[in-house]
């Protein structure tokens, strides 16, 4: 794709309209997945394990079945068994029988909250009676929880069948690690033994949850045809029917999928835990089956983002150069083998051009949920350790940390990590913002202390399909198969009403189900507003072809005599030079001229580039008490160009919030009888608003070549940063390093009292 | 047809190719490119287009039709999936 | 199971429904009346997505039983508009862009109104803290403040227009 097509002079894009379904949201009428109801509908609960590991040796469902109303239980053993295929859905591949296992034991419980039944009846109440009242046999079974512990070749097992990885000659496999993943490039070894200076250390952090405020609920219901109709939340209904007809074994055509409103996601609904649950309950009663999750459920069932492990070493020459990287990260992925590993290897050192290293990343299995994507998922946790190594550095050296960062940051054009070319990347113009930004040559109070870092995520696009269609009176219909999770119904109008010259207020936003229109991945991996707004103006120009070859008609002329421009088609040549046609002139007259104006098309762009930020952070610590305050945050981030400033200023501000939640409040709680025991809002606390500072951002626009209107995914990179800028904040304040998170007040009552 | 390197980025190498992560090869597309390594590494094939990404010449391609024409460098890429 | 009977006022018309008396009103609002804008986050008081007015005094509906309401008057994110013109607090929501998801947003809503109910002209700081009772985990809260902010300017310019 060339060069954006509109350079800076746009009529619609980066305006702030109200988006198109705000009404329904400031209202209560919007429908989420926790408020859909089916017409005779039963309500469906699930019995999970109590213990971290277990054999399930029987359980026995009769009580159950004798409560009044229960129309259907199951178990493991009413899911199809399925050979471990992976499932084709787009990013979010996976194993199928993984999934089909994490969603219902099958032989043995792998984690407190494993589903092991579930039933349905006539009320909510009869449901839960009958839970309760199925008996389960355990034989409970060695666990095990920590990484550290974990990864230890004599740990116990996770579970029977894990295919331990190969950890190359002469090294005996370890049972839980089932990927190791070197990366290396130079010699790391020898140009660290030659650095001038080199700084080290063990950064540890606890699995975190998405938190997303609506948890899971799905109604299914299985028709006599074999035909299942699902309606719930997701990041991409496409993807739940991918999932759902793998897990139960049946055609992908006989899944049709209703995306209702989310409430939020953050990676963590782009896979499935409840909907083939219910169709299975739905397949026994014969009538559609609601299960939903309490946030008990949420906490204990459903996806973290992994805990790390991680070594980090730097070398740098006396110029503050970096010469050398040795990073070891070892990341949990719950009872089931996960990627995220190897995507915080991909991000260690992103940002930076290094000649030497050598980067080792290690998954391990541990009796926990089979990890869920969360916002950039495995670059955080690295990015901790790097950064704060990075600051350490710096600190080692007296330089500023961000000219250090200059120093070290990696061009456009420079080649990343995994091979590619970056192409026209941001950091340096962010890193220059963000030094150049009143809040970092503040004057700080007392106990006070500031912390910065930078990093990145690599974005993606991938396939997706749109149609813009035109009413006879002008109005245009865009159809899209995105989840508005954060506002990208507005962007979507507002590059169609851009591409079209009409105004936005024209233009009008369907999510369609997934029998409506083709296959879009899911809204995720900062992906939506660059590939379907890819998939949008690329409609859009469709349909103005299509005008310009009415308008053609309507004027008795060649097509490739009229142009497109403003909103109206112009006639170039002959009698009618120089006229014009509105797009609502030449719709009114679509029955007239070869019927209904519509185009959609799939598309499937790979020119997204990665986004990179830089983040200011101003920490107060009481020293009485070991509570941090973050008194002042700034965000400066790379976007490409911001379709809807507002909304993307909102993912910079919302993503802060959530590493700062990790930083300083966030994890889970195990305890030693391998239970969740914060599994409440109460004790997993994420940030309130009282917690908080404004969050200013600063919107560095360097333009994306590969997208019409210079689109670069801006979702995920402003949660990596933070931990770092955080945490570097807070070891600043109390005078030792902080690199276990989360930095709770205990911890730092303890460092600042020689703990 | 001029060859054109192969660079398989882990886990690929280790996974399908015993831990080899060069070849050399020569193909019209990455069609080709994919059914050439799956003699290699058999399976490579049917997980390539759910699990792999193609860098041509450090550009990622996701059109595997397109002529690799007088290419010198194909990566073979995991996916990054996102949140 | 014996049901109760109950009889209350929600956002100011009569209306009665039928309770178990383990219920929470939040139940009796979403399940019994249709009232699906008030939302369960976590069933135990610590979000505020159920956020109601119960008397004019603000509550988390999922701590308060159905049974409680009877004779009472409630008043929910669904009375908060009068007619189809929206209430300040809602416009400036959307002005400001202060909902990513919007599942948060009713119990903001009402939250919001309650707050600037009592105290018109609020400090940010005492903004911060009326709301820390309800949880939004997409905006980091800074448009949420601004927009509460704005809005209590704007109902006091009404009031002194008025």
């Amino acid at each position: 794709m060339n060069a954006p097509e509109a350079k800076g002079s746009f009529k619609f894009v980066g305006s702030r309209p109200i988006r198109p379904d705000g009404v329904e949201k400031v209202t209560g009428k919007a429908v989420f997945g926790t408020d859909y109801k089916a017409a005779n509908m039963l309500h469906g609960a699930i019995v999970r394990s109590p213990h971290p590991h277990a054999r399930i040796k029987s359980i026995d469902t009769s009580k159950a079945e004798a409560v009044p109303g229960v129309k259907a239980v199951v178990t493991g053993a009413d899911f199809p068994s399925i050979e471990d295929i992976i499932v084709r859905t787009g990013e979010s591949s996976g194993s199928a029988l993984d999934m089909s296992t994490n969603i219902m034991a099958k032989g043995e419980a792998l984690y407190d909250g494993h589903a092991v039944a579930a039933v349905a009846a006539v009320t909510k109440q009869a449901a839960l009676e009958a839970a309760r009242l199925i008996a389960v046999d355990y034989e409970v079974l060695p666990h095990v929880i920590d990484i550290n512990d974990a990864f230890a070749a004599e740990a116990p097992k996770v579970k029977e069948g894990i295919q331990a990885a190969d950890l190359g000659e002469g090294q005996a496999t370890r049972p839980n690690v089932t990927m190791k993943f070197p990366m290396a490039k130079g010699d790391a070894a020898a140009a660290m033994a030659s650095a001038a200076h080199v700084v080290s250390g063990h950064y540890s952090l606890k699995p975190v949850h998405q938190g997303y405020i609506e948890p899971h609920a799905a109604v299914a219901t299985w028709k006599a045809d074999g035909k299942v109709d699902v309606w719930c939340s997701s990041q991409g209904q496409f993807d739940v029917r991918g999932l759902t007809a793998s897990v139960l074994h049946i055609d992908v055509g006989n899944v049709r999928v209703m995306p209702l409103e989310i409430g939020g996601g953050f990676g963590g609904k782009t896979t499935i835990y409840l909907e083939p649950v219910a169709a299975l309950l739905s397949k026994k009663s014969g009538r559609p089956v609601r299960v939903a999750m309490t946030r008990e459920e949420v906490f204990r069932a459903t996806g973290p983002a992994p805990g790390g492990e991680i070594d980090v070493k730097l070398g740098a020459d006396a110029d503050g150069k970096i010469v050398a990287a040795e990073i070891d990260l070892k990341y949990s992925s719950g009872a089931f083998s996960g990627g995220d590993v190897w995507a915080g290897a991909a991000h260690s050192i992103n940002h930076y051009a290094i000649e030497n290293y050598a980067v080792t990343g290690w998954n391990v299995l541990c009796n926990m949920p089979k990890h869920a994507a969360y916002r950039a998922p495995g670059a955080p946790q690295i990015n901790f350790a790097v950064e704060c190594a990075v600051n350490d550095l710096a600190e080692k050296l007296g330089m500023d940390p961000i000219e250090m960062r200059l120093k070290n940051a990696v061009l456009p054009g420079a080649t990343g990590p995994m091979g590619n070319t970056l192409g026209e990347i941001g950091l340096v113009e962010c890193l220059e913002a963000a030094k150049a930004h009143p809040h970092y040559s503040a004057p700080l109070g007392a106990n006070q202390a500031r912390g910065v870092a930078c990093g990145s995520w690599m974005n993606y696009g991938g396939p997706s399909t749109a149609a813009v269609a035109l009413a006879d009176d002008g109005s245009v219909l865009v159809t899209e198969g995105n989840p508005d999770i954060g506002g990208s119904r507005a962007s979507m109008a507002l590059m169609a009403a851009e591409t079209l010259g009409v105004p936005y207020e024209k233009v009008s936003v369907t999510i369609a189900d997934t029998g409506s229109i083709g296959y879009s991945m899911v809204t995720g991996g900062s992906r939506t507003t660059y590939a379907t707004g890819i998939a949008v103006i690329e409609a859009a120009k469709g349909v103005i072809n299509i005008m310009r070859e009415r308008a053609a008609k309507m004027w008795e002329c060649d097509a490739g005599d009229v142009e497109w421009d403003d909103g109206k088609a112009v006639c170039k040549t002959g009698d009618n030079a120089g006229k014009t046609l509105t797009l609502a002139e030449i719709a009114a007259k679509a029955g007239a001229t070869g019927g209904p104006i519509a185009f959609e098309n799939g598309v499937n762009p790979l020119q997204h580039l990665p986004g990179y930020g830089a983040h200011i952070c101003d920490v107060e610590v009481d020293k009485e008490t070991g509570n941090v305050s973050v008194v002042r945050y700034t965000v400066v981030q790379d976007v490409g160009k911001a379709i809807h400033p507002a909304y993307v200023e909102g993912q910079m501000q919302g993503g802060a919030v959530q590493g700062i939640g990790w930083a300083l409040n966030e994890a889970y709680i195990y305890n030693k009888d391998g239970r969740l025991d914060n599994a409440g809002f109460l004790d997993y606390r994420i940030p309130v608003a009282s917690d908080m500072p404004m969050i200013d951002t600063v919107m560095v626009e360097k333009a994306n070549p590969g997208h019409p209107y210079g689109v670069k995914g801006v979702g995920e990179v402003p949660i990596v940063p933070p931990l770092a800028a955080v945490g570097s904040a807070v070891s600043k304040a109390v005078g030792k390093p902080m690199r276990s998170l989360p930095i709770s007040p205990d911890k730092v009552h303890a460092a600042l009292n020689g703990g | 047809m001029p060859s054109v390197k192969i660079v398989v980025m882990p886990p690929f190498d280790r996974e399908f190719f015993g831990g080899t992560d060069r070849f050399e090869l020569t193909a019209k597309t990455l069609f080709g490119v994919v059914n050439q390594l799956d003699e290699i590494g058999p399976g490579f094939a049917d997980l390539a287009d759910v699990r792999a990404a193609f860098a041509v010449d450090g550009e990622v391609q996701p059109d595997w039709s397109v002529s690799l024409g007088d290419a010198k460098e194909v990566i073979v890429m995991q996916k990054v999936a996102g949140g | 199971m014996s049901r109760i009977h109950v009889t209350t006022t929600v956002n100011g018309d009569e209306r009665e429904y039928l309770c178990s008396p383990g219920q929470t009103l939040l139940d009796a609002l979403r399940d019994e009346l249709g009232m699906t804008g008030s939302k369960e986050g976590c069933g135990s008081g610590d979000c505020g997505a159920c956020t109601v007015v119960l008397d004019g005094e603000m509550v988390c509906s999922c701590l308060v039983l159905a049974a409680e309401a009877e004779g009472r008057r409630v008043d929910t994110i669904e009375g908060v508009s009068e007619g189809s013109e929206l209430h300040p607090i809602q416009q400036k929501f959307l002005e400001n862009a202060a909902l990513q998801c919007g599942f948060c947003t009713p119990g903001f809503i009402v939250a919001s109104k309650a707050l600037l109910e009592k105290n018109p002209n609020p400090t940010e700081t005492e903004v911060r803290y009326w709301l820390a009772g309800n949880l939004c985990r997409c905006t980091g809260y800074d448009k949420i403040v601004r927009a509460v902010m704005d809005a209590a300017a704007e109902l006091r310019q009404e009031r002194t227009a008025a």
